[in-house]
């Protein structure tokens, strides 16, 4: 003999979206570094930023650094308008 | 990008924004403390995914990367019941299970529904009563909890209360807790997904906590106690059921803390010489509320040889100026217990609450001789104003300013006083506890007795 019980998790909705279309190239781009001040997040990018300059010429490189770790970062319009891509360093 | 680590976090937060498919490159676990020609050599390794990701076709990086898997350190033992996931739209409300006590709780302590303890069977029969207790709608969503944004409807909120032990009386305080929690502020998001030791402490004030036996006195925040222990246990299984943080894979608490299990108490209003908490932030002393504090375990302050005010507060000073929490470089705020005798001797030289804090804000001061020079540089980079201009000799303080030291009376007789560091990145939460309809509870007749008698 069975018993039915109540599933007790939260039942999460959401839509599943596209991932943003690709960049065919990333010379002339506007480069976004969204830094969440986790140990060496910052130096991180900074190397991953030096590497990507010997292959491309950017037209701007925006970087944001979040407060901590633990809360949302602090986007302004002119990133979220401006950057054709972003790289996030890191969840640790 | 992820440490390896943390892929599975990275990856739960993708799919509840609608793209499972989002590219994560993973770089070994842990970054923190890599030397600076590691870091380097990491990076430029990274540069080639790093430009497949940005350039490549969108549909075939989605099918890669929702196909992507890393390995946890963490032992994995929970086994989905329905499908891939339970907290899909279409995993069913009810299920079926074993008859016996042992069986059910074999069952759901296998799925990571429990906190390890056995709980009590969440039937249709024991949920329901709860719900029409109070007469509440059990569809009506009280909000959405992270990380993995789960619909805390009442009926979800009612079979954890359920599963936790709750009498029937206990529901409102918990739909409070939760509606509290959900606060933007609160960021119940990083508190629930941090490597910090930290967990959710309900502080319930008003005719409700005598009401319903909430224990403000001795052992407050300890064990025994029917409302205490289950009010914060429920609030515990809501948030690793409804907001998804599981342990060591949500939750990446590095090691947790006893008082995760529970930690709820009612403040010793009684006894206190100052005006309630929840008056002191806005609510009328008639009626009754829940705060929500986002905190480590209590450390005590033990001072039996004080006989003044600003000795016991030099010892609670004392306590609360340690490097190793998160005050001296995220702020927040420290939350100190005082025992009713320390709240007496500190009320009897004419302290106000104000005061208190003014007090503690001057002398609990972390020396900058004790944090350490990884620390230090790390700290300038998070708290530039802070830091940069400190030198040897100096010193930093536990709260950005005296307002945000939050001062609170509770316990029994004795010379000790506790101090409950805060996650930081967090702000307490106070909210009336209200009815169905949004009306604040006044303490009122039972319909026939408690449903424990």
């Amino acid at each position: 003999m069975a018993l039915e019980l109540m599933n007790p998790c939260g039942v999460s909705r959401y839509d599943e979206e596209p991932i943003a279309p690709r960049l065919r190239d990333l010379t002339k781009k506007v480069l976004g570094l969204l830094d969440n001040s986790k140990n060496n997040a910052d130096l991180f990018l900074d190397h991953v930023l030096k590497a990507l300059n010997k292959a491309y010429s950017f037209a701007d490189v925006l970087r944001i650094k979040k407060s901590s770790g633990a809360v949302p970062a602090p986007f302004t319009t002119e990133f979220l308008e401006r950057c054709n891509a972003v790289i996030n360093a890191f969840g640790d | 990008m992820c440490t390896d680590e943390f892929f599975a976090l990275g990856k739960a937060e993708a799919e509840i924004l609608g793209m499972p498919g989002l590219p994560i490159l993973t770089i070994p676990h842990p970054m923190a403390r890599q030397r600076p020609e590691r870091v380097a050599e990491l990076a430029v390794q990274s540069v080639p995914e790093i430009i497949h990701i940005l350039t490549n076709d969108a549909a075939g990086l989605e099918r890669e990367y929702k196909a992507k898997t890393v390995v946890s350190r963490a032992k994995l033992r929970y086994k989905t019941l329905f499908g891939d996931d339970f907290s899909l739209e279409e995993s069913p409300d009810k299920f079926k299970a074993p008859t016996s006590l042992e069986a059910i709780n074999k069952l759901l302590y296998a799925r990571g529904w429990t906190d390890g303890l056995p709980i009590i069977p969440p039937t249709e029969e024991r949920v329901k009563e709860m719900i029409s207790h109070w007469g509440w709608n059990p569809q009506e969503i009280i909000g959405l909890l992270p990380p993995k944004r789960g619909e805390a409807s009442v009926e979800k909120i009612a079979i954890n209360a359920v599963m936790a032990g709750c009498i029937l009386e206990y529901l409102p305080v918990v739909i409070a807790a939760t509606k509290a929690m959900i606060e933007k502020d609160f960021n119940l998001y990083g508190l629930q997904t941090t490597t910090h030791s930290c967990t959710v402490m309900v502080l319930v004030n008003g005719p409700m906590a005598e009401e319903l036996g909430i224990n403000c006195g001795y052992n407050a925040m300890g064990q025994g106690n029917m409302a205490n222990a289950t009010i914060g246990r429920a609030i515990r299984l809501v948030l690793t059921n409804i907001g998804g943080a599981s342990p060591g894979i949500l939750d990446r608490a590095t090691f947790g803390s006893p008082a995760k299990y529970s930690f709820c108490f009612a403040e010793n209003e009684a006894e206190s010489p100052w005006e309630p908490f929840h008056v002191e932030r806005g609510i009328p002393k008639s009626l009754s509320a829940v705060t929500v504090f986002g905190v480590e375990g209590p450390h005590n302050v033990n001072d039996h040889g004080s006989q003044s005010a600003e000795e016991v507060l030099l010892t609670v000073s004392g306590v609360l100026a340690t490097p190793g929490t998160n005050h001296i470089y995220l702020g927040g705020e420290p939350l100190i217990v005082l025992g009713p005798e320390h709240a007496q001797i500190i009320s009897s030289d004419g302290f106000s609450k104000g005061e208190v804090k003014q007090f503690l804000y001057q002398k609990a001061r972390v020396p900058l001789e004790l944090i350490s020079r990884g620390n230090l540089d790390r700290f300038r980079k998070i708290w530039p104003e802070r830091f940069s201009g400190l030198g040897n000799g100096e010193s930093v303080p536990i709260a950005a300013k005296p307002e945000d030291i939050l001062v609170i009376v509770a316990g029994g007789q004795g010379r000790h006083s506790a101090v409950i560091p805060s996650f930081g990145a967090t702000k307490a939460i106070t909210v009336p506890i209200t009815d169905r309809d949004g009306q604040p509870i006044l303490v009122r007749e039972r319909k026939s007795g408690t449903s424990r008698d």
